[in-house]
Parts: structure tokens; sequence; C-alpha cells
């Protein structure tokens, strides 16, 4: 043990000040990959500013607008692992340069004609590391797309299953390619090759054309906390039905159903969400929701009739009218949501169906009420920046008018919401 | 070389995400990272990805750090941990539980004495051989001087596969020593 001992101190004091340069592109790249953050952060406060200043600007009941919705997509860089080549910065988004890329971490290299300082046979190795006349058997690449593409497959499809778990399909095809037998024989523990810039593109080409990989999918950071905005514009149809009124009797109680569709609802609101399960979520929002109202209907009193002589000597009996309103106004409702998220994939795209309750305030009549909501979101883009246009049905029913009156409304809201 | 509190202060402004703070950290840090990270590296590529992964963590965590006079620790364990998760990622088998008792190899005689004996880029190039779990262990223990229960925990193994996968680092060390001609006869008469 002090044999141990003594050695360990020696090696300690011999790799103290151990210091090896780093690549010049290092710094470059680690900047690239830091970056989102900082630029998400200024957009979640350029996005606030934006939100608070809608309802001032436009006007509380007649907004048209648009709110957006903020990916929390790391837009990541992806650099070749270049050496001796211009350097070639690729975005995710450019899937075939990436496809080829992949490839060419896991071309081996056929012959060691020589080795460099490593002791190993990388080829376009910086000049000073590349032995004389290495070259790359581009021949061998037709013969390592098949077997490539076979392995992939079954990666490609898990992917397509799982693409909610937002993961980045091409980790999965890297792991699927490193247990592709043909790169376990190849004769270095980590083969490595690096095309020159016109193999390089070729190879890109004849990918695009024979191995359709999945759209790539956008990478999000695994938030389990998630705040979230929304805007919407409703269509509402309302259905104002008779509430029996025994202390006025009253009786032949006529309503209108209205559908106003000049006069549209309006809805904000402000979320958080918990995403702690795979597809699932659960989110609690605060809602301000103005719907456009309309009272007509005649009340007459069965119970009070009235009696006119006509000019025939006849009797005309008649109840009395107690009431006739046709007026429209706005109802106001603050509401707090509770509601039940799940995501599946449709049409390559993830999906989030909703389905919750809303104990909801009515404002004019101070008057506690519960909806039901359900609905759906779809992402559009794949940048940081996503689009959800959000459809909404919700039921609720208020008490209005001295309870003389039910109104049922279903609205159809259609809005952008955006997480941050 | 830059003074203590000085650095706490880069580090203070790093943890805001001050880009001109991150450069001047980088700058502080990178030729001793590098040179942890191309130990536990076969090659100077893999140590490149490695060192790149690793910064990344580093500004991404730094807000964590509270203990700013330990940020030399924190960063040289941060590098050892990536390297080691590089490695699980890139060979998910490349440590196996193992049961069995330490010194169950034949110990004729110990192969770390040579390392001794050697000049730091002659130990590099010796370590770079072994393969990826031989080279952690023996970046850790040796160099390190991380303890065995300490390496077990970050390598999420049991202390008696720390210990065995040493000994079997010793063999295979042993067996390239000697097919490089690095007996220790030869060594003695080197040094």
């Amino acid at each position: 043990m002090k044999k141990d001992d003594a050695l360990r101190r020696k090696l300690a004091q011999t790799f103290e000040d151990f210091e090896v340069e780093p690549g010049a592109e290092a710094w470059g790249n680690i900047r690239a990959a830091i970056q989102p953050k900082r630029k998400k952060r200024r957009f979640a406060l350029w996005f606030w500013l934006a939100m608070l200043s809608l309802p001032i600007g436009a006007g509380l009941l007649r907004l048209g607008g648009q709110s957006l919705e903020q990916s929390l997509t790391m837009n990541v860089v992806v650099q070749p692992e270049q050496q001796g080549h211009a350097l070639t910065l690729v975005t995710r988004s450019k899937i075939s340069a990436l496809k080829a890329m992949l490839l060419q971490r896991h071309l081996p290299v056929t012959t060691r004609s020589g080795a460099n300082t490593e002791g190993q046979g990388y080829l376009n190795a910086p000049a000073m590391q590349q032995p004389a006349g290495s070259s790359i058997n581009t021949g061998l690449v037709p013969a390592i797309i098949e077997p490539t593409k076979k392995a992939a497959l079954p990666a490609i499809i898990s992917v397509n299953e799982t693409l909610v778990k937002a993961i980045d399909p091409l980790e999965i095809v890297v792991q699927a390619l490193e247990r592709v037998p043909y790169f376990n024989k190849a004769p270095f523990d980590n083969p490595v090759s690096f095309l020159p810039v016109d193999s390089l593109q070729a190879l890109t080409e004849r990918l695009d054309t024979e191995w359709a990989l999945p759209a790539p999918i956008v990478q999000r950071a695994r938030k389990t906390h998630t705040f979230t905005a929304a805007f919407q514009v409703l269509s509402s149809y309302q259905n104002l039905e008779a509430q029996p009124q025994p202390q006025v009797a009253a009786r032949n109680f006529q309503t209108v159903a209205a559908l106003d569709p000049q006069r549209l609802g309006t809805a904000l609101s402000i979320g958080y969400r918990v995403s702690r399960w795979k597809h699932a979520d659960l989110g609690v929002a605060l809602n301000w929701t103005n719907l456009p109202y309309r009272e007509q209907y005649t009340l007459q009193n069965l119970n009070q009739v009235q009696v006119t002589v006509q000019s025939d000597n006849q009797y005309k009996m008649e109840t009395t009218l107690m009431r006739k309103v046709d007026q429209t106004s706005r109802l106001n409702f603050v509401g707090l949501q509770l509601e039940y998220g799940y995501t599946l994939r449709l049409l390559h795209r993830p999906v989030r169906l909703f389905a919750g309750g809303q104990g909801t305030l009515l404002v004019n009549a101070r008057q506690a009420q519960a909806w039901a909501v359900a609905g759906l979101e779809v992402p559009i883009g794949r940048s940081r920046f996503l689009l959800t246009p959000n459809i909404q049905y919700q039921l609720n029913s208020s008490d209005l008018s001295d309870q003389l009156l039910k109104a049922r409304f279903y609205t159809l809201g259609l809005g952008l919401k955006t997480r941050f | 070389m830059i003074a203590k509190d000085t650095l706490i202060q880069l580090v203070k402004a790093c943890q805001k995400g001050d880009e001109k703070a991150q450069a001047a950290f980088y700058e502080h840090y990178k030729k001793r990272m590098m040179g942890i990270c191309r130990r536990y590296a076969r090659t100077t590529f893999e140590a490149e990805d490695i060192f790149q992964e690793a910064f990344i963590k580093v500004f991404l965590k730094i807000g964590t750090v509270q203990d700013l006079g330990a940020i030399d620790f924190w960063i040289k364990s941060l590098v050892a941990r990536t390297a080691i998760d590089h490695y699980r990622k890139n060979s998910p088998f490349w440590f196996v539980e193992d049961a069995a008792k330490p010194g169950i190899l034949p110990d004729e005689s110990d192969p770390f004495d040579i390392l001794g004996y050697l000049e730091r880029q002659e130990i590099l190039a010796v370590i770079s051989e072994l393969p990826d779990g031989y080279r952690m262990i023996v970046n850790f223990y040796l160099i390190d001087g991380y303890e065995h229960h300490e390496i077990a925990e970050m390598l999420g193994i049991s202390v008696g596969t720390s210990k065995s996968q040493l000994s079997r680092a010793k063999a295979h060390l042993r067996k390239i020593l000697q097919e490089s001609g690095l007996t220790t006869e030869n060594t003695h008469e080197k040094g």
C-alpha cells in the first residue's frame, strides 16, 4: 500500500502541470452550443413585453392579433469532425448533410497505410499527423451504405413510434450504427475517417435519394415545468332557457337562441404546466374570457289577465306582458382552469390533446360557474418560435337576469399559444 | 495566472452569462482541462470531443456552483464525469460488474512500478493503449488520487469491481509494457 502511495504521489506530481492546447475551433463550438440559452432569455423578456402591450394597444374587446409560441428548441449546431478541412457548420435543419456526417463518423479506414502520432490510421488528418500516401478507400462507401440502412431502419421505425419523447432521431440511429457488426470488425477500435468535401457532397446527394430519414425532430430541452400564454378569438353560440320562477308564476316564457357571428369573444390566459410524464402533462391556467351576450325574450304572466272591450262589444283577454327584452351586452369571466394534456404524434407533428375543467367567476353578476374545456394544440415550425393554433370547445352555463334566464354558451376558439 | 479573488469575480460574471467573462474563463482553464481530457481519452480527437462536451456543461451548470473557492475541483470533477459519460455512451458494456475478489491475477512484478520510471509522454502513450475501462481506473486511482469507494461511486460499480478492474488493468499494462520492450530491467537501465 505504501508502495502504491509513493507511486501515486509521483504520478500526481508528474501530471500536475500537464497542459495541452485544445483545437482552435473548440471555443467556437462551445460558444455556439451555449448561445441559444442566452437568446431564449432575451426572447422571453421580449415576449412578455409584447404580451402586456397587446391588450393595452389593441383594446380588450376587439383584439384580432396573434400570440406567439416560443419553443424550447435548442438550435443545436453540429460541427463535422473534420480535421484539416475548412470547417462546415451544419444546422439540424440540413438533414442531408447530417446524414452524410453520420456515415462519415463511422466510415472505417480500410488500410493502415501509416501511423500518425496517435498510432492510428486517421486519414485526412492534419498534415503533421497524416502519414504520406494515406488515402480513403471511397470504393467502400456503397458497400457500407446497405448494411447501414439495414441497421438504421429499425431504429428509424422505433424513433417514429416514440417521437413525442423529443429524442433526436440521429442519436438513436448513431447508436444503431454502432451495433453494425462491420464496424465492430473494423481494424481499429474506433474507426474514424474524414471525407473530403466533394466526397461528402456526393454521399449526401446519394443518401437523399436512397435513404429517407425522418425529418429532424425539434430537440426540446426536457423541461418539467413550463409556463404558457395564450390568446384566443372565440365564436360563441348561446342558448337561453327559461328558469322556473314560482314567485312570479312566469309562463309562456319565450327565448330566442342566438348566434352572433359579428360579435366575437376573446380570451387571454397565462398557465403553468408540469410535464413529468412521458406523454402526459397537467396544467393550470388563469383565464380571462369576454363573450358577447344577447338577451332576446318576452315574458308574460298568465295570472294577470288584461281584458279589453273591442268595438263589436267583444271582450279580448290577454295575459299581461311582464317584460320584453332585446338587448346585447358582454360578459366577463375570470377563471382558474385545470387541464390534463396528452401529446401524440399525428402527421409528423406532436399534437397535444387536452381536457379539463374551469372554475369561473362571472364578473358581471358575481356568480360562480363551472366550465368544461377540451381542445388541441398543433405546433407549427421547427424553430424555437412555435405557433400553436389552439382549438377549444367549451360548455358553460350562466344564470342571469334575476335568475329568470339560464344561458348556455358553446364556444369554439382559435388562437395562439406559446410556451416559455 | 489569475488571482483567486479575480477568479471568483470571473465565475460570478460567468454565472450571469457575461460573454467576455466566459471567454476569459475558457482561456484560463482550457489547457489544464484539455490535459485532463487527454489523459482520460484514447486519442487527441476523442479528448477534443470530451473537452468540448465538458466545457459546454461547465457553462450550462456554472450557475449551480455555490462554493466559488472550490471551482477548480468542480471543473476537474465535471471533466472526469464527462469522460465517463462519453465512454459509457459509446460502449455500454465497458464495465462488467465483477464479483471476483481482487488479486485474482498473478502478480509477478507490479507494472505500476515501471510507470514511476517513465517520462510523462511515455506514461501517456502506455495508458492510452489501455481499454476504456482500465484507462479510467488507472487515471482515477494512480494520477487523480481517488480511492476505490469514490471510483466505485463515479463509475456506478461496486468497490470490489473497482479493485479487480485495477488488477486487470495491471495485467493488461504488463502485457503492453512487455510488447513495447519497456521491462523493469530496461527502465532501470534507462533510469
